[in-house]
């Protein structure tokens, strides 16, 4: 608990929550200005990305009480699943006919937004990218060239077994080209390189799933001349 | 019903606390930022905002812990390590934190990505076994194991690059 004279940061943080933490170290913070100084708690101004956060779910208590009640609550999840399925998510995303879904985030300064699919990203913007799996456990990213061709592979690894994946990389859109152009191979087994190519040029491969992303780039402003 | 919780009032319970982490490994950057912002994102959309605070706070610390190795060694990726494996049998102290980030960066790619989660866990952050093995769902003693078995391994590379 107490090392180098003072508490791990993670007693301390317990302290912070308010959480019970053994007598040694409340003394030891009861007399310690530095470990005071640190439990001092500052209000942080929301930053923009919480706007878009969605609000929690109230979590209902699992209720047994009969099998009219269980077969109620059967039929409601089934037409929850049904909904879900036929209605379009609220969110911007580019999907094929599959199931898997990429939403692009960009980041402006300080402000990330999802990319409406329309609007020019601006050199210096940071992109980060959300894969929806779905049943895929690999993916791999690649920035393409104005022809298509595969360039650098940007990310590449194993997705979650459920749920998105935001991805742990961000790219920062540069001032050359007109738009960027992303691949995005997902796959049951580690993705190639070489599945960034164009379909006619690849392997045939049935069971991956290929996206191309262009996201158009502003122009840069003019310079003025002397 | 359980009500959830406010998202302002988490917010403020938790994201100085993440942030605070997430500065410890990569310093007041970007990247810290973005994996504070992901770690908070990832908590609020996930079953933790029911449960216990004790729950969360070892959630926190695993996953930021994850998430800053992934960026430490992506940033990496192609670099020649120069390590400073002597920095590894220091304990750190909190104004060493620049330096323990130095080391933390310097040994990133040498270690398996769980055996570093340990190690930042136990030198970064200080923590007793018993708060690691809580952490990461461990027995204290195979945390012991796990720490004895990364010196050995890092004075071995050390012999091979002195």
């Amino acid at each position: 608990m107490i090392r180098d004279s003072h508490p791990s940061s993670f007693a301390l943080d317990e302290l912070r929550l308010g959480l019970p933490v053994s007598n040694e170290i409340n003394l030891h913070v009861a007399s310690c200005t530095e470990c005071k100084n640190r439990l001092v708690r500052t209000p942080i101004a929301p930053p923009a990305w919480l706007a878009d956060l969605r609000p929690v779910r109230p979590l209902r208590p699992l209720q047994r009480r009969s099998v009219r009640f269980a077969f109620a609550s059967a039929l409601a999840a089934a037409i929850v699943l049904l909904t879900l399925w036929i209605a379009p998510p609220s969110s911007i995303y580019i999907a094929t006919k599959g199931p898997p879904t990429i939403t692009v985030f960009v980041k402006q300064n300080e402000r990330v937004a999802r990319w409406d699919g329309r609007t020019p990203v601006k050199p210096g913007d940071s992109l980060r990218l959300q894969i929806g799996p779905n049943d895929y456990h690999h993916a791999s990213i690649a920035l393409l060239n104005t022809a298509q061709e595969p360039g650098k592979v940007l990310w590449s690894g194993p997705l979650p077994a459920d749920g998105a994946l935001l991805l742990p990389v961000s790219f920062r859109v540069d001032e050359q080209g007109t738009e960027e152009i992303l691949s995005l191979v997902m796959g049951h087994n580690p993705i190639s390189p070489n599945l960034h190519r164009k379909p006619d040029d690849s392997p045939s491969e049935t069971t991956t799933w290929r996206q191309i992303l262009v996201i158009p780039k502003s122009a840069l402003p003019e310079k003025s001349s002397p | 019903m359980k009500p959830p919780p406010a998202l302002d009032r988490f917010f403020q319970d938790y994201f100085p606390l993440i942030q605070g982490k997430c500065a410890r490994m990569l310093g007041d950057s970007d990247e810290a930022m973005d994996v504070a912002q992901e770690t908070f994102v990832r908590l609020w959309s996930s079953p933790l905002v029911y449960d216990t605070p004790v729950a969360r706070l070892a959630w926190i610390y695993r996953t930021s812990t994850r998430l800053a190795i992934d960026y430490l060694r992506r940033r990496q990726c192609g670099v020649e390590i120069h390590g400073d494996y002597d920095a590894c049998d220091q304990k750190v102290l909190a104004d060493q934190v620049v330096e323990a980030r130095a080391w933390l960066s310097a040994i990133v790619r040498l270690l398996p990505e769980a055996d570093l989660e340990v190690l930042v866990l136990s030198r970064l952050d200080g923590m007793t076994l018993q708060e690691v093995a809580h952490a990461t769902s461990m027995s204290p003693r195979s945390v012991r194991r796990v720490l004895e078995r990364i010196e050995e391994r890092l004075r071995r590379l050390k012999g091979q690059h002195p």
